[in-house]
């Protein structure tokens, strides 16, 4: 018997998991804006906006849940998953500083501007 | 090169700042404690009194997840500190401002900066959910992990009350959002958040000239207004006017804010010259553009900052700003400025001339 995974393989090549965020592209058509978007409750704030190609076609930066991403297909729109940003995160977590590098005030920050 | 600062160091560095500069700076206690019970802090930069001269107010680390924010500042205060009192210049690239520039700016101005507005959320981003944009102030959740905490960035009591003065078909989650699960949650009220409130102190304490409010990520310089597209005809057309509530937020339609044109040639006066020296570092194509290119929105600092005189006439007129640094494709994941510490670096040499424009603008 050959079990169905309960995860998914996406048009992208990525992997979607109900319960996981995921860094998406989502096409938003010639004659649409975000807002036709509104329902599926995307998280896109702060995201820069790609213009629209030749064919009037924009791809919407934005963060969702598998099951959004599930729900976007079943209703027909195009998405690309990224990256799993969950995992993202973990990894870029480890770029910040550890303890007090500055031990309360009695060292600082030396600046990145150079002096002339 | 450089880890990002955790919150513990950005109040260290402010500390070392006092400590180190004590005839220039001075920390100062915001009234606020943050839900976590977190006591915030901003530096004020100045050479002599500070009373009288022009204030020029920064902010950071609002939305936790916009990494680099509170990087910048600190260290945008560290080069103009050092820079200041060894009577030198600095250079970022190709970009050089003289001594006499860093004078300019600690003797004939007072510069307030509050690297992290937000430092609840911003730990809760560097150590737990990375995405995390909000607060942490849990009192809309009803126990759902996933309600806790309001946008500061749509706190503001600037056209707040959304529903009441934007035309349904505006109603996006990015314009803001009542309800708790959502990025953009408003709160209950217009500074219902010791956050925004903290701001609000610092903006009536100093009636600042400028505001900048420093995010990530579109390679944007936005100026006022964030709510509609400007015009410039007919002053009718107006936040205050309640004629006009329910129609704003569309684009493309007949109702547009009014900004008069002086104001208008002076806010994208300031914005360009911020861009272009951005640009000068190493031509990243950094651009000023009005806020509703983005999106439309409410409750936003820089609006509720420039509304200020206009709500109250007579009061200081503040051009305020919101800076998106970084742009698309220039990390692996778009919030991050620091895929690896060399891009923290390089983001911060971008950005920081910007700021040193900024503060050598001028209103008229």
């Amino acid at each position: 018997m050959v079990r169905r995974s309960r995860v998914r393989r996406a048009s992208s090549g990525k992997r979607v998991a109900p319960g996981k965020t995921y860094r998406l592209l989502v096409e938003v058509g010639p004659h649409e804006t975000p807002r036709n978007l509104h329902h599926f409750r995307l998280d896109h704030c702060c995201m820069p906006q790609r213009p629209a190609d030749e064919n009037g076609v924009r791809r919407l930066h934005a963060f969702a849940s598998g099951s959004t991403v599930k729900a976007l297909r079943k209703a027909g729109r195009k998405v690309k998953v990224l990256a799993d940003a969950d995992k993202e995160g973990k990894r870029l977590q480890r770029h910040i500083g550890k303890g007090d590098r500055f031990r309360g005030g009695r060292r600082g920050p030396v600046g990145v501007g150079k002096l002339v | 090169m450089a880890l990002i600062l955790n919150t513990t160091e950005i109040a260290s560095a402010l500390i070392n700042f006092e400590a180190t500069y004590p005839e220039l700076c001075r920390r100062l206690q915001l009234p606020k404690k943050t839900y976590e019970g977190r006591v915030c802090h901003a530096l004020q930069i100045a050479k002599g009194h500070a009373q009288h001269k022009p204030v020029v107010l920064l902010i950071a680390g609002v939305h936790a997840r916009e990494w680099g924010g509170p990087d910048i500042v600190v260290n945008f205060a560290g080069d103009l500190l050092r820079a200041y009192s060894k009577g030198k210049g600095l250079q970022y690239l190709k970009k050089t401002f003289l001594a006499r520039d860093i004078r300019t700016i600690v003797e004939e101005s007072t510069l307030v900066v509050f690297p992290c507005v937000n430092p609840d959320g911003v730990e809760f981003s560097h150590t737990k959910r990375y995405l995390w944009r909000k607060n942490r102030n849990p009192a809309h959740s009803k126990g759902d992990a996933k309600k806790i905490g309001v946008d500061i960035n749509r706190n503001y009591d600037f056209m707040w009350d959304f529903k009441k003065f934007f035309h349904p078909a505006a109603w996006t989650d990015s314009l803001a959002s009542d309800n708790p699960a959502i990025e953009t949650f408003h709160g209950p009220e217009p500074f219902s958040e010791p956050e925004t409130q903290n701001v609000r102190w610092l903006m009536d304490r100093f009636n600042p000239v400028l505001f900048l409010d420093l995010h990530s990520y579109d390679g944007d310089v936005l100026f006022s207004w964030g709510s509609d597209e400007n015009q410039i005809t007919d002053p009718s057309q107006n936040f205050i006017n309640p004629a006009h509530n329910g129609k704003r937020g569309r684009i493309g339609d007949t109702y547009r804010e009014y900004l008069s044109m002086r104001d208008y040639e002076t806010a994208t006066g300031i914005a360009t010259a911020v861009s272009d020296a951005m640009r000068d570092v190493r031509n990243r194509p950094y651009k000023p553009l009005q806020a509703v290119g983005l999106y439309p929105t409410c409750g936003t600092s820089d609006d509720y900052a420039f509304s200020r005189h206009l709500v109250h006439p007579g009061s200081t007129k503040t051009f305020s700003f919101t800076l998106e640094f970084n742009f698309e494709g220039d990390t692996k994941d778009p919030f991050l400025v620091t895929s690896s510490p060399k891009t923290l670096d390089k983001t911060m040499r971008d950005v920081i001339p910007g700021l040193i424009a900024f503060c050598l603008t001028r209103p008229t």
